[in-house]
């Protein structure tokens, strides 16, 4: 038993000298904070839908946010995996509340699905600029307006762009004209996003034969399992039913992951990224490219509103830099093209977003029909703006659920 | 009633699986005295911190109550997650449905989430006493089964306008949410039917033939013949009773928590519950606390990362070496020769 | 092959179980006898490996073998029958020889075997497919097969333990022939049997033991009476005083037909006057027990019992006392208090703890329970056990079921559970008790069922029965 006293006794000296050596670490490391930015330094807070480092929607996020921590500097609060699988038991409104007691001035809300959340949390704290990025609350002439929440701001990129190309070079790559669409779940941003891509797409295939585009929703923007269907299974599916090119619209790489494995057993298959610059990364050999959210200078300019005391609820949607798309300093929507294309394909994707950034070609333009037969635009009418961002189904010659 | 002995017990082990869990967080190179006060002040640093900790733990305070019923009775209600979704579902259907709009609807709910519930709770019972399933394969079936009812309406005959997405229903209308008081929204009515189930309970288990007879059902079923009741009817009685008040947590993630039905709406605490009623050996008063315990845990933890930058799994860890280490302490018994030796100090 | 035994002592605590046993055999078919707890099971578990015995020596072809290993037994050619088959229900019969037989080799011809094991089987006289399931047998065939087996991996002594307890008659003919055969070639075999029929009919010698020594060795034309008197030598009980008002109500037994395979005087109805003791007699592993169950519970057969006048009985009228007293009769870790709460509080919502500790402080004096009210019932010794099964009859007019009320009990316990028994004979309906103790039996009924095997042999008055009648009837000898 003596043994067992001083092992105690031990353990209790371990645990006060470690836990003090850590205190006093953290301790001085905010010190050094402090001081390089004054008495109150810039905080603001990042909610992400998926992990930080999913390689993709959240990771952009994450990245933007950090972009404003290198220009502006300021600290960030992150909170990652806010979904009702991965935290179950704590809302969006309550992370905005914890971030403001932590000091945030100002807090980005980054997925569609954060609605409930972000409405609850700007009427609760109408003082904290709040931007909820896809959002359409401050839209004003939309369907989601909310004109009492002065407090906040949405910020979105013009992907329609990003997935144009994206369509076109899985249609330029594609032998078959067969294309599967990897989608999340089924709201007015993504039925709009797989449209574009499928335009996009019909305009470059140039192959025999009608062009095959299908779409499948998985449910939620990534894996929840259990409660969502598989991307790894769906990506099996679409290559299984003969479809030769897939276009990847989920948060994370189970896409990619597919399709390189597809090609190593020797098929001949390529993927469509999405959401994250470098999401190539994950299969670079069949990787077309990847259209891509740079969300650090729009959500710098917000910071800087907010820093400048200039702080007002506007909807931001914005587009590609057309004069050097893969600019991080000015382009919203980028677009890297993948090692997997060849240099005349590359050469007609270039000419493509050439023609797509003068003006020359408009997708968006009439004789336009919805999946059921509807008239979407009359012959030469060009879509306005709320007609692009509520998009209330799929395309005629889509295959696929628009509801 | 009360048994100081055990008191003194379960203190000394409290203490033991905390320094455990000191060591464990020390290991991955983390400071437990700044994990602790970020966990008490995340949960009850503040009067609205103090409310979001009650209304997490109302759920696992009631599902580890519905479960006393059934581990008295000797069963093993894995299919609590079942029956608290089946409760959030019929409390859903309540509150999106023409009574949604009114002040009664919450009340009404509850009506349904108990009727759902302890159905959900029956068919596990009918299984086990009919058709002789064991109780734990019927529970994860019918946790699955639930689930997937859930995910069913939330994508289909439940789903926003226009969207199709697991995300969760439309938000239900004010006055179908949990009657709150004050300005931040202290959730009265829920706090109230608690209170009153546990004493009821107590009263329940401890003063009536009914408290007697599931217990001793539970130790051994061929006996009860003997004494004039037959212990198939007594199952059943536990998993509606279970049933039904596991179908209140339910109501309570739905109308309290989220105010809409989503996928995973039991949040995981029905399986936790199991975990603090094995703890607390069935004990109420301690299921009491340990639930609120764990709800400080769960609340002070997911702000771990917004306080101290640490990922949020760290508080799973925390759980699982609390849960472990406890049910080890518990079976070496090592808190007994602990306060031999205490009181043989203070003696001298 | 020649077994000596010399000298084997065996105790548990302060009961010597066997005491300086000595027995030689080299060949025929030995009888083992001896009423409960006479020291039969000790002894074969000691010669099979499965006890060590405190002192003596085994020898065989005059070699002393390894005492307590089973492994050396089984080595050494002795080979045990169980009661119930050892096998693998859902394997083949090939397949469950393939996992029991005692081979060194790591890889085995099945060929071979299986050519070995038909050539057994043909030997034999058995005629089942290798291929069949074990589970399609009837008992009586596996426990054939179980003998091939004994056989195959060289057993030269076989044990057979009460084997015929679940045969029917025609398995048992089959059974008996295979051992008749077996002991023609020479091969030893022990059978240990309370049926003195079946012993009669296949055994040549014998040796009878009683509280753990071996009193007599006997052989070929054995004579019942002489056996029967040896076996069930009386031991002195204390005789109560007390005299019973004969009571005036009657009250008959109806018993099913389904009962037990009953087919004596089923269709008659029994009456008796209220406040008899029925004593139900039969041997370790006879019906006994289950005819008082029956009664209690419906589910198996239609046997109760109805009073001429009054109400009808309800179920609360009767109390039944299961012979295995924790896995049937009480609930280990409730405590004893709660028991009573239990037992009180039958028609109750509401428990009032004041009254039932009030009550549980009666009964544990007057039962004269050591133990504490918050002791949980696993912790208390037997006796207490049974005495709180006994306080626990309810204080209305019963029917008590009680099977085998002393079983287990030292003789003071036992004594003293009969007479807290009797003194309900003033009150309840009706005693009915079931014993494989005929002393016990003899000593305590008004009116004795004799139970063999399956079969109800008879139902008498105590007065025109005699004690020997009785053990004739339970031994199945009528």
């Amino acid at each position: 038993m003596k043994l067992f006293h001083k092992l105690i006794l031990a353990s209790i000296i371990g645990i006060f000298i470690i836990s003090c050596g850590n205190t006093d670490d953290t301790e001085s490391s905010s010190m050094d904070m402090s001081m390089d930015h004054g008495s109150t330094p810039f905080k603001f807070g990042m909610i992400l839908v998926g992990p930080k480092d999913d390689k993709g929607w959240s990771q952009a996020h994450y990245e933007g946010g950090q972009y404003i921590e290198d220009k502006l500097g300021g600290e960030m609060i992150v909170a990652d995996m806010i979904n009702p699988a991965d935290s179950p038991n704590l809302t969006v409104d309550q992370v905005i509340s914890d971030m403001i007691d932590e000091g945030a001035q100002m807090i980005f809300a980054t997925s569609d699905d954060m609605k409930d959340g972000v409405l609850a949390g700007a009427e609760q704290f109408p003082d904290v600029p709040i931007i909820w990025a896809s959002g359409d609350s401050a839209k004003s002439d939309g369907k989601g307006y909310r004109s009492d929440l002065s407090n906040l701001g949405n910020i979105m990129g013009k992907m329609e762009y990003g997935k144009m190309i994206a369509g076109c070079a899985a249609a330029l790559k594609s032998s078959n004209g067969h294309i599967g669409f990897l989608g999340p779940l089924i709201n007015d941003e993504t039925r709009r996003l797989a449209n574009v891509a499928y335009l996009g797409a019909s305009h470059c295939w140039q192959g025999d034969g009608e062009l095959k585009f299908d779409v499948v929703w998985i449910g939620f923007w990534f894996h929840i399992p259990g409660v969502t269907s598989d991307p790894t299974q769906v990506a099996n599916e679409f290559f299984d039913s003969g479809a030769d090119v897939i276009i990847s619209h989920i948060d994370t790489p189970e896409g990619l992951v597919v399709t390189g494995q597809r090609a190593s057993e020797g098929q001949d298959v390529y993927v469509v990224g999405y959401d994250y610059e470098d999401s190539c990364a994950t299969a670079p050999d069949v990787c077309l490219g990847v259209p891509y959210f740079n969300w650090g200078p729009e959500y710098l300019n917000a910071a800087m509103d907010v820093v400048h005391n200039e702080f007002s609820s506007k909807f931001i949607w914005q587009g590609p830099n057309w004069d050097n798309m893969n600019d991080v300093d000015s382009s919203m929507i980028g677009y890297k093209i993948g090692e997997a294309m060849s240099t005349s394909e590359t050469t007609k994707l270039e000419s493509f977003m050439d023609e797509l950034a003068s003006g020359k070609i408009e997708l968006f333009k009439g004789p336009l029909n919805f999946q059921d037969g509807t008239t979407y635009l009359s012959d030469g009418k060009e879509a306005t703006d709320n007609e692009i961002w509520y998009t209330p189904q799929l395309l005629e010659g889509m295959v696929g659920d628009s509801q | 009633m009360f048994d100081f002995d055990n008191l003194k017990i379960n203190s000394i082990r409290l203490l033991l699986t905390l320094f455990i869990i000191f060591f464990t967080l020390i290991l991955f190179g983390i400071s437990p005295f700044e994990v602790f006060q970020s966990i008490i002040y995340g949960s009850l640093g503040s009067e609205s911190k103090f409310i979001r900790t009650l209304i997490v733990w109302a759920p696992i305070s009631l599902a580890s109550l519905a479960l006393i019923y059934t581990f008295s009775a000797g069963m093993w209600n894995i299919g609590i997650e079942g029956q608290i979704i089946m409760g959030a579902v019929g409390a859903t259907f309540i509150a999106r449905s023409f009574l949604g709009d009114y002040l009664i609807s919450p009340y009404i709910q509850i009506l349904f989430a108990v009727l759902f519930g302890g159905l959900w709770g029956l068919l596990s019972a009918l299984l086990k006493v009919k058709g002789n399933v064991h109780e734990i394969f019927s529970g994860l079936g019918l946790d699955f089964v639930a689930s997937g009812i859930v995910i069913f309406l939330i994508i289909g005959p439940w789903k926003r306008d226009g969207i199709a997405s697991t995300g969760g229903t439309d938000l239900f209308h004010k006055a179908s949410w949990i009657p709150t008081i004050g300005n931040h929204n202290f959730p009265l009515m829920l706090i109230v039917i608690i209170l009153f189930l546990y004493l009821l309970s107590y009263v329940v288990l401890n003063f009536t033939s009914l408290g007697i007879r599931l217990k001793s059902t539970g130790i051994n079923v061929l006996a009860t013949e003997r004494f004039y009741f037959k212990s198939d009817r007594y199952i059943v009685f536990s998993y509606l009773i279970a049933g039904s008040i596991a179908g209140i947590a339910g109501f309570s993630q739905a109308s309290g928590a989220y105010h809409k039905l989503v996928p995973s709406i039991s949040g995981g605490f029905g399986f936790l519950a199991i975990l603090i009623v094995l703890i607390s050996s069935r004990n109420i008063y301690f299921s009491f606390i340990l639930s609120f315990l764990f709800s400080i845990l769960i609340v002070g933890g997911s702000q771990l990362q917004i306080r101290l930058g640490l990922d949020n799994t760290i508080i799973g860890i925390i759980q699982a070496t609390f849960v472990l280490s406890w049910l080890v302490l518990q079976r070496i018994k090592v808190e007994n020769m602990i306060l031999q030796k205490i009181s043989r100090v203070f003696s001298k | 092959m020649k077994i000596q035994i010399k000298n084997l002592s065996k105790s548990f605590g302060n009961l010597k179980a066997n005491k300086n046993i000595n027995l030689s055999l080299d060949s025929g078919i030995h009888a083992l006898l001896g009423e409960n707890g006479a020291g039969k099971s000790t002894f074969v578990k000691i010669i099979s490996g499965q006890l060590t015995p405190d002192s003596g020596e085994i020898i065989i072809n005059g070699e002393n073998i390894n005492l307590g290993s089973a492994k050396d037994s089984i080595k050494n050619g002795i080979g045990l029958l169980n009661q119930d088959p050892l096998d693998f229900s859902n394997l083949s019969i090939l397949e469950s020889f393939l996992v029991g037989i005692n081979e060194k080799k790591p890889f085995r011809k099945i060929e071979n075997i299986k050519q070995k094991i038909l050539g057994l089987f043909k030997n034999y006289g058995i005629e089942i497919e290798l291929s069949s399931k074990t589970n399609s047998l009837s008992i009586g065939e596996r426990q054939q097969i179980e003998l091939i087996r004994l056989l195959y991996n060289g057993a030269k002594l076989i044990i057979l333990d009460e084997p015929t307890s679940a045969f029917s008659l025609e398995q048992k003919k089959r059974v008996f022939e295979t051992l008749k055969k077996l002991s023609n070639e020479g091969i030893i075999i022990i059978f240990v049997s309370h049926k003195l029929d079946e012993i009669f009919e296949i055994c040549e010698t014998g040796s009878i033991l009683k509280s753990g020594e071996l009193i007599e060795n006997i052989t070929k034309p054995f004579n019942s009476k002489k056996i029967l008197s040896t076996m069930f030598e009386n031991t002195e009980f204390h005789k109560s005083e007390q005299k019973y008002t004969e009571r005036v109500n009657k009250f008959s037994i109806i018993i099913s037909k389904s009962d037990l395979f009953n087919d004596y005087k089923s269709d008659l109805v029994h009456e008796y006057t209220f406040g008899s003791v029925i004593g139900i007699a039969g041997l370790q592993g006879s019906s006994n027990d289950k005819l008082i169950k029956n009664v209690f519970s419906n589910e198996f057969s239609k046997t109760r019992i109805i009073k001429q006048f009054g109400d009808p009985l309800k179920i609360e009228n009767y109390y039944y006392m299961p012979a295995d007293r924790l896995e049937r009769g009480l609930f280990k870790d409730l405590n004893l208090l709660e028991h009573y709460a239990l037992s009180i509080s039958a028609k109750k919502t509401f428990l009032d703890w004041k009254i039932i500790k009030q009550t549980a402080i009666d009964k544990i004096n007057k039962f004269n329970i050591k133990s504490n009210l918050n002791n949980s019932l696993s912790e208390l010794s037997g006796g207490n056990q049974q005495r709180v099964m006994l306080s626990l009859m309810p204080d209305l007019e019963s029917v008590l079921l009680l099977e085998q009320p002393t079983r287990g009990l030292d003789y003071n316990s036992a004594n003293k559970i009969w007479e807290m028994i009797l003194e309900r004979k003033k009150q309840d309906i009706a005693i009915l008790f079931s014993s494989t103790d005929m002393d016990e039996i003899w000593e305590y009924s008004d009116i004795i069922f004799s139970v063999s095997g399956n079969k109800i042999m008879d139902i008498s008055y105590k007065n025109n029965l005699t004690k020997e009648k009785i053990i004739k009837f339970v031994s199945g000898l009528v």
